[in-house]
């Protein structure tokens, strides 16, 4: 039997690490389900597929399709959660046919996805084969049938005495209604009867499945006809139309922060170059206002080092590269003005780590772990990236170390950036980007990330004026100047 | 049926008095001369703080007022009925709180709930029968207040309506509820097949054709066709059913009965606590009248002026021993007065006066009447005051100054207060230098003025009395023997 084709193909058989978007900090920005898809990078074909569809996305009348369909096919799961719980036969009754009319709708609306896109222009031929539409028709009329036997169930009146009765209700009128009638005519306002919603008791559907033998006998056989579709098949569409709207979100909350997306073009060489690319994780962190920063990775100049004041945004830029890449590997959208970006086929991370290293040394384990990095990417169009490896050595023993690994990089072919306080990077013969003061930011209190000069700017006077404890600031602050 | 003995109409509330008002013109401790009950007397003057500037509203008061004061025995009983009305609705409350607590826990035994619909039933019955009364016994009066006679027309309405027997039948019914013999429901599902509702039905609904009951014997005479009837035995198991179906049942009977109670009890609104005000009201007129204090309901000028005359300060009459002792006075604001400046030295009555007119203006706008020959005065949107009395406050350990705090208050005053207002100012920026002081007050009187919000200031400060042109202000000085003279400009 055909399987119903998928909206999500894992096809890639590398996985990227789950620290790598912990380091990326994008655990803060998106679900662990959306982790989960894009931990699997895309092929190119699969990228421009899915890019199709965030682009359709953001068509607000396709985008209340996807989001019925996803709604269609979540009142479908909780049917059956509440079918697999139903136990009472009358009860089961209702369950079943529920199930059934969300199960009709579910195949009804994917078999008119036609319009959204490649991906889900798949589904919907798979479900508007003239088999599924023969059977979808057939459940139609059952449901119909069924609801109208369970329909005459609705009342009834009991008798509780020396023995207890079940008898059809034709005209009783309860005493709550009496009364009512009485109270409203004084003039008195009477509360909206209070609406139950218990299971049926067992009781109760034994005595109406005896008093109702032969509808409950047609409904029973009406249910065995279908007893071999499977119910559950449109249910696995939800994680996947569920990951397409957390992106399309994260665009939107984007987007009211004054941060841009585009759909990368993609390049036939590797290449990581993009203007105005921002950090969205810093969306978790309500930033009043987020720096955007250019790269320009390309294979003659593949890898660099990366120096700068402490709260320069060394880290930002760091994260903005890797997240905007695992975002592309996955044809999602990314965040900058405009992006030609490769597929690489892998992209880890070293950041730091907190935890106390018990067994091994601190330097130890960082070079354990870049030598793992280098193993894992061996091989593949690799985009490394590093932030203050070997920072917990002395400088001579950490600059020995950093050469060292370049020197590696370079020999293997991989892209990375690798941010660094070892100053003496200007000395290799490697590209290094500074963080510099913004000259347009008349406040003097933004950086961006620009090709360095020869010295790394002036660090400590920088940091002092931002946090305005510099020599002017300090004056302005006693309230005059010359005191 | 009213809402209120209070307001004729709904929303006719213009806003709270700060709460020190009443303290600051010693209201408080007159009252406590007039009425011994300390709770009556806090109801009182939580009415009085409960602000109206509607004219409609203080009629409405006046005339009820007049009835209760002309029938003294129709405001005895009314509160006695309603301290029986009061205890039950207490005893309600409390009951249904019960009620609702065991509903919550889900675990209700079909005995609670009879217990708890039994309950309901009967307290609904008195509620029912409470209406009763009142309107019987108002109906025994001669009344004239639109109030009393709404109150008795609306009771009437009720108990004399067709349906009012059948309803107190109900209510009989169900507290004398037994659980024995038939116990008969209906009960609905809702589309989805889950329980909407057991209802409580009357047996002569229910049609069984029991089949284990056959006809014995034969008979000589044709038998007619039997009716049978469709029906099946029903089998309970232990998983509660029964309990569920007849708790169900009668909590729908109880909410009904707990309903019409609360209507009952929201129409007859706070009666017990209106009454409390009306009972005090008529003992601060006899308290007048025994000390033999002329008094009067004042009229509202159309033009915005105030015109008292022989006006007296209503705590002093309570405190002297005799009346006598009490200098009245005259107070006298034009329409083009943006307000009255009073000078005098220490002691000679400058606070006296001003307590006197703010006693004045907060009683008649309650709707009672006032210590004095005659009056007219206009109706104020809002009261402020700024007493210096205020200085008591002040904690150890409290660093900002008086004068600070007064400048506090006062902005409180600017940023709240609206046109229509008045505003009484009791030796105001006394703590700081005195032309500073005089001068920082010139321009908040003005700013007052300037906003339509009359003011009263009793202060020291001569400087003052240079800065208002003629017109601007009233500007009186207290003499010997607690006396006023108009000033100079």
């Amino acid at each position: 039997m055909r399987e119903n084709p998928r909206l999500l193909k894992d096809s890639s058989a590398a996985r990227l690490p789950r620290a790598l978007f912990r380091d990326l900090q994008m655990d803060s920005i998106l679900s662990e389900a959306a982790i989960a898809v894009l931990q699997v990078p895309c092929e190119r074909a699969e990228i421009l597929r899915r890019g199709e569809l965030f682009a359709l996305l953001q068509n607000g009348g396709k985008r209340d399709r996807v989001s019925h369909i996803l709604s269609v096919l979540t009142d479908l799961e909780r049917s059956l959660m509440v079918l697999r719980d139903a136990k009472i036969p009358l009860d089961m009754y209702h369950r079943r046919r529920d199930a059934f009319c969300a199960y009709i709708c579910a195949c009804e609306v994917l078999a008119s996805a036609s319009d959204l896109g490649s991906l889900f222009g798949d589904v919907a031929a798979y479900y508007s084969s003239a088999e599924r539409q023969q059977t979808v028709s057939r459940m139609k009329e059952a449901c119909r049938i069924i609801t109208e036997r369970l329909q005459g169930f609705r009342t009834g009146l009991l008798t509780f005495s020396d023995k207890n009765w079940l008898t059809p209700d034709y005209d009783a009128v309860s005493e709550a209604e009496r009364i009512a009638d009485c109270a409203c005519k004084l003039g008195f306002s009477v509360p909206e009867r209070k609406q139950r919603n218990d299971k049926i008791p067992l009781a109760l559907s034994d005595a109406l499945g005896r008093l109702y033998g032969a509808e409950v006998s047609e409904i029973e056989i009406l249910f065995r006809e279908f007893a071999d579709v499977d119910l559950k098949e449109p249910i696995s569409y939800i994680a996947e139309i569920r990951f397409f709207l957390e992106i399309y979100e994260l665009t939107q909350k984007a987007e009211e922060a004054g941060i841009p997306h585009c759909f990368p073009e993609i390049a036939d060489r590797p290449q990581f170059t993009a203007e105005d690319l921002y950090d969205v994780s810093l969306l978790a962190k309500q930033c009043e206002r987020i720096v955007p920063n250019d790269t320009d990775f390309k294979e003659a100049e593949p890898f660099c080092f990366l120096v700068g004041a402490n709260g320069g945004g060394k880290t930002t830029y760091l994260r903005a590269v890797g997240i905007n890449l695992v975002l592309f590997l996955s044809g999602c959208p990314v965040f900058a003005t405009k992006a030609t970006l490769y597929p690489f086929q892998i992209v880890l991370a070293h950041f730091p780590k907190d935890e106390r290293f018990d067994h091994v040394g601190r330097l130890d384990e960082e070079r354990a772990r870049t030598d793992e990095m280098l193993r894992q990417s061996a091989g593949q169009e690799a985009f490394l990236l590093f932030n203050e490896t070997f920072s917990g050595a002395d400088d001579t023993r950490g600059f020995v170390l950093l050469k060292e690994l370049a020197d590696r990089m370079r020999t293997a072919r991989h892209f990375g950036v690798y941010v660094t306080h070892f100053h003496t990077v200007m000395t290799l013969d490697y590209p290094v980007l500074s963080a510099e003061i913004d000259p347009a930011d008349e406040n003097k209190r933004t950086y961006r990330i620009v090709k360095a000069k020869g010295n790394a700017s002036s660090y400590a006077a920088d940091i002092l004026k931002k946090y305005g404890l510099d020599k002017d600031s300090l004056r302005k602050r006693r309230g005059g100047y010359g005191k | 049926m009213v809402n209120s003995l209070l307001f004729c109409k709904e929303n006719r509330h213009a806003g709270s008095l700060d709460a020190r008002i009443p303290y600051q013109l010693s209201l408080d401790r007159s009252f406590s001369y007039i009425c011994a009950d300390s709770q009556k007397r806090e109801q009182f003057l939580s009415v009085i703080s409960d602000w109206t500037d509607d004219a409609e509203t203080i009629s409405y008061r006046r005339e009820i007022l007049s009835d209760f004061y002309s029938n003294p025995s129709l405001l005895a009983e009314m509160l006695s009925l309603s301290g029986r009305w009061e205890e039950l609705r207490l005893s309600h409350k409390s009951g249904d709180r019960e009620g609702y607590r065991l509903r919550a826990e889900r675990n209700t035994s079909p005995i609670a709930a009879k217990n708890i619909l039994q309950a309901q039933a009967l307290a609904c019955k008195r509620a029912l029968l409470f209406i009763k009364a009142y309107g019987e016994m108002l109906s025994a009066y001669d009344l004239h207040s639109r109030g009393l006679t709404a109150f008795r027309d609306a009771c009437r309405e009720v108990y004399e309506h067709p349906e009012f027997p059948h309803l107190i039948t109900f209510c009989a019914q169900y507290e004398n509820f037994s659980a024995s013999g038939f116990l008969d429901f209906k009960f609905t599902l809702h589309e989805d097949g889950r329980i909407a509702r057991y209802e409580w039905i009357n047996h002569r609904y229910i049609h069984v054709s029991d089949p284990d009951i056959r006809k014995s014997g034969f008979s000589l005479f044709k038998k007619t066709a039997e009716v049978v009837h469709p029906c099946v035995r029903v089998y309970p198991p232990a998983d509660g059913f029964f309990d569920n179906l007849a708790v169900g049942a009668l909590a729908e009977l109880s909410r009904i009965f707990s309903s019409v109670f609360e209507q009952i009890a929201a129409r007859l609104g706070n009666l017990c606590a209106d009454l409390d005000f009306y009972d005090t009201a008529c003992q601060y007129i006899h308290t007048l009248e025994a000390k033999k204090i002329p008094y009067c309901y004042p009229g509202f000028s159309a033009d915005n002026s105030m015109r008292i005359h022989k006006l007296y300060d209503l705590y002093l009459l309570m405190t002297k021993a005799s009346p006598s002792e009490v200098v009245p006075n005259d107070v006298e604001m034009t329409a083009e007065s943006g307000g009255i400046l009073v000078f005098g030295d220490n002691g000679s009555g400058k606070t006296v006066y001003l307590r006197s007119v703010g006693t004045m203006q907060v009683l008649a706008q309650a709707g009672l009447p006032v210590p004095c020959e005659r009056a007219e005065i206009p109706l104020f949107s809002q009261i402020g005051a700024q007493f210096s009395e205020a200085e008591k406050e002040f904690l150890e350990g409290n660093e900002a100054g008086r004068f600070e705090q007064e400048v506090r208050e006062l902005a409180g005053m600017v940023d709240t207060l609206q046109e229509g207002a008045l505003v009484f100012l009791n030796e105001t920026f006394q703590s700081t230098a005195y032309a500073e002081g005089a001068e920082g007050l010139y321009h908040l009187l003005k700013h007052f003025s300037a906003s339509g919000i009359r003011w009263i200031l009793v202060s020291h400060l001569r400087q003052l009395e240079s800065m208002f042109s003629h017109g601007d202000a009233t500007i009186l000085h207290m003499a010997e023997g607690y006396t006023l003279q108009s000033g100079t400009v």
